[in-house]
């Protein structure tokens, strides 16, 4: 962050960063769950009698497409509490940490 | 750190304070030489791959094609189903030992030519130079007070990104339906796309327009994984963009035509090498995890000491044990065991590929009965059975029972006949003699092809009788 400083240039928050670092990675976690668990399932086995009158096409690509965002939804859960159990515990007094400053 | 950079999970914030500084736009100048013409060639390259390969045609249909809903990947001459995914991950695992070997060879190459942020970021910062102007006109124009200049320009500039940001999400939704399919119905109004067609081009539209035209160097910065990774890659033979301090020390500006004061070094703190780099950075402090050795300063820097009439090289792509004057080996343990593992990997890929068994077979048990003892006393199971065909001809199937003395499939009909690329379920019910087994017994249902005699799958059952 020194560097930033010394070449002028702003810098993003640590919630900014955990928030993007979160994201970022429960999106390539969810993309190769989706793939992984997608290859194996196929949505129309999963046994929904009532498809809405959606085609079996239609009834797939909505499947997919809610399972990947279910898994983000759920990895980014993961990633940001990593990012904040992590983060926070240098908030204590006395943590120890040489780089210091409380968040 | 400093307080102004505390921030956001805030514990012990005082409240109205600011917690972090903005993040400050990289105005990055236009720069011209080899390695800037090496970039723009590989983004022309890649995104003509990218933009040009749905269009093209193999077989009578498009050559790569992931159906997701149809769950079959063209891809070329071959058809992949869920059940070669095995494949897919194996591609995956060569393009993540690839990365491993070229930068062990020649550090952040795929940062600086080949990653889609930069190629992006390169066709966005172009288009913002179309509009706005050279980097000074930039800032100038960021400056300024909005009037009708100010409005038209960026207006134009948004006009080229949301288009090309849009362009950008057709085509990528085009490697998952078809693309011309996909542009009739977006020509009819877009009234025949579906929905998710709809939902996953505005989707990765956005995602292009936000990472290319306002992230930038941010998500090499902050997101990127494999920027924290790299010195876990590199050793000191590793090729990176290194400034030569031993020469360019002590630095210190001259006027132009002068020779260079003895005690000074050659580098004449021109500021350039900085001004052209995306993420912002000074590689005269040392190797940085921000760079994304794109070599912008070489050019850079090149371009000056031609210009003052010293050698160039002051910034090059180098080693530290070049650095060091020590003999850079390209051939090294961590190369070697690298190059061997992808080297294996390649082959038993192109292996695998080329004797891919182009059937597969799938049992599922019934679920509702266990064993069915028929009048005459036989013990009889039912299965389900999916013939798999990923040829591009039909082919006709026989099935049979193996590891199940006296066993006889028994189905709708003798054989079955499974169209290209398709696949077939079918219900069969195997019998055995009565008395013959107790209890449960594993067993092999296989499909013979019968024009290929050579060749046949086989699946796993598990076949009960009575205790």
């Amino acid at each position: 962050m020194a560097r930033d400083e010394a070449s002028g240039l702003g810098s993003w928050s640590r919630l900014t960063e955990a928030v993007g670092v979160s994201l970022w990675a429960s999106f390539i976690a969810a993309c190769l769950e989706s793939a992984l668990v997608f290859a194996y399932l196929d949505p129309l086995v999963l046994g929904f009698d009532d498809r809405g009158g959606q085609s079996s096409i239609a009834f797939r690509s909505m499947i997919y497409a809610l399972g990947f965002f279910m898994f983000w939804l759920f990895n980014l859960g993961a990633s940001c509490l990593t990012a904040y159990m992590l983060c926070s515990r240098r908030a204590e007094p006395g943590a120890g940490e040489s780089r210091g400053s409380p968040l | 750190m400093s307080a102004g950079e505390t921030g956001g999970l805030a514990a012990g914030a005082a409240p109205g304070e600011v917690l972090y500084e903005a993040h400050r736009k990289v105005y990055a100048r236009e720069v011209q030489g080899l390695f800037a013409r090496l970039r723009l060639l590989a983004m022309f390259v890649l995104l003509g791959i990218f933009y040009g390969l749905p269009w093209l045609r193999w077989g009578g249909r498009q050559a790569v094609l992931f159906d997701l809903p149809a769950r079959k990947f063209f891809l070329f001459g071959l058809t992949l189903f869920p059940q070669d995914f095995y494949l897919l991950t194996w591609l995956l695992v060569i393009a993540a030992l690839s990365l491993f070997f070229f930068t062990a060879l020649a550090g952040r190459l795929w940062c600086g030519y080949a990653c889609p942020q930069t190629v992006w970021t390169e066709s966005f910062v172009w288009m913002e130079r179309l509009t706005e102007g050279s980097r000074l006109q930039q800032m100038k124009l960021d400056k300024a007070r909005w009037g009708a200049q100010k409005i038209a320009r960026k207006c134009a500039k948004q006009l080229l990104w949301v288009s090309f940001a849009l362009f950008t999400g057709v085509t990528f939704v085009g490697y998952f339906s078809s693309i011309e399919g996909l542009l009739a119905r977006l020509a009819g109004g877009g009234l025949g796309l579906s929905f998710w067609e709809g939902f996953w081009i505005l989707f990765y539209a956005l995602a292009t327009y936000g990472n290319a035209g306002h992230l930038r160097e941010q998500v090499c910065k902050y997101m990127c994984p494999y920027a924290r990774f790299q010195s876990a890659m590199f050793d000191r033979d590793t090729l990176v963009v290194s400034y030569d301090a031993a020469r360019g020390e002590p630095r210190g500006s001259r006027a132009r035509g002068t020779a260079r004061p003895a005690a000074r070094g050659d580098c004449v703190d021109c500021m350039i090498c900085v001004q052209v780099c995306p993420t912002g950075i000074d590689i005269r402090n040392g190797l940085q995890y921000e760079c994304i050795a794109c070599a912008a300063c070489i050019d850079a820097c090149d371009a000056v000491m031609t210009k003052i009439g010293s050698a160039r090289g002051l910034v090059r792509y180098s080693t530290q044990a070049e650095m060091d004057h020590v003999r850079s080996r390209v051939l090294r343990p961590r190369t070697a065991i690298y190059g061997a593992l992808l080297l294996t990997l390649i082959s038993g890929f192109a292996y695998a590929v080329a004797h891919r068994v182009p059937f597969d077979l799938d049992v599922l048990r019934d679920r509702n009965t266990l064993y069915r003892e028929l009048d005459d006393g036989r013990i009889e199971n039912v299965y389900t059975v999916r013939i798999i065909n990923k040829d591009q001809r039909p082919h006709r199937f026989v099935l049979s029972a193996v590891d199940l003395p006296n066993a006889v499939v028994d189905g709708d009909s003798p054989t079955y006949q499974v169209a290209a690329e398709d696949v077939r379920s079918v219900v069969v019910r195997v019998r055995i003699p009565p008395g013959q087994e107790h209890g449960g017994r594993d067993f092999v249902l296989q499909a013979q092809p019968l024009d290929r005699p050579g060749l046949h799958v086989a699946s796993r059952a598990r076949f009960f009788a009575e205790p």
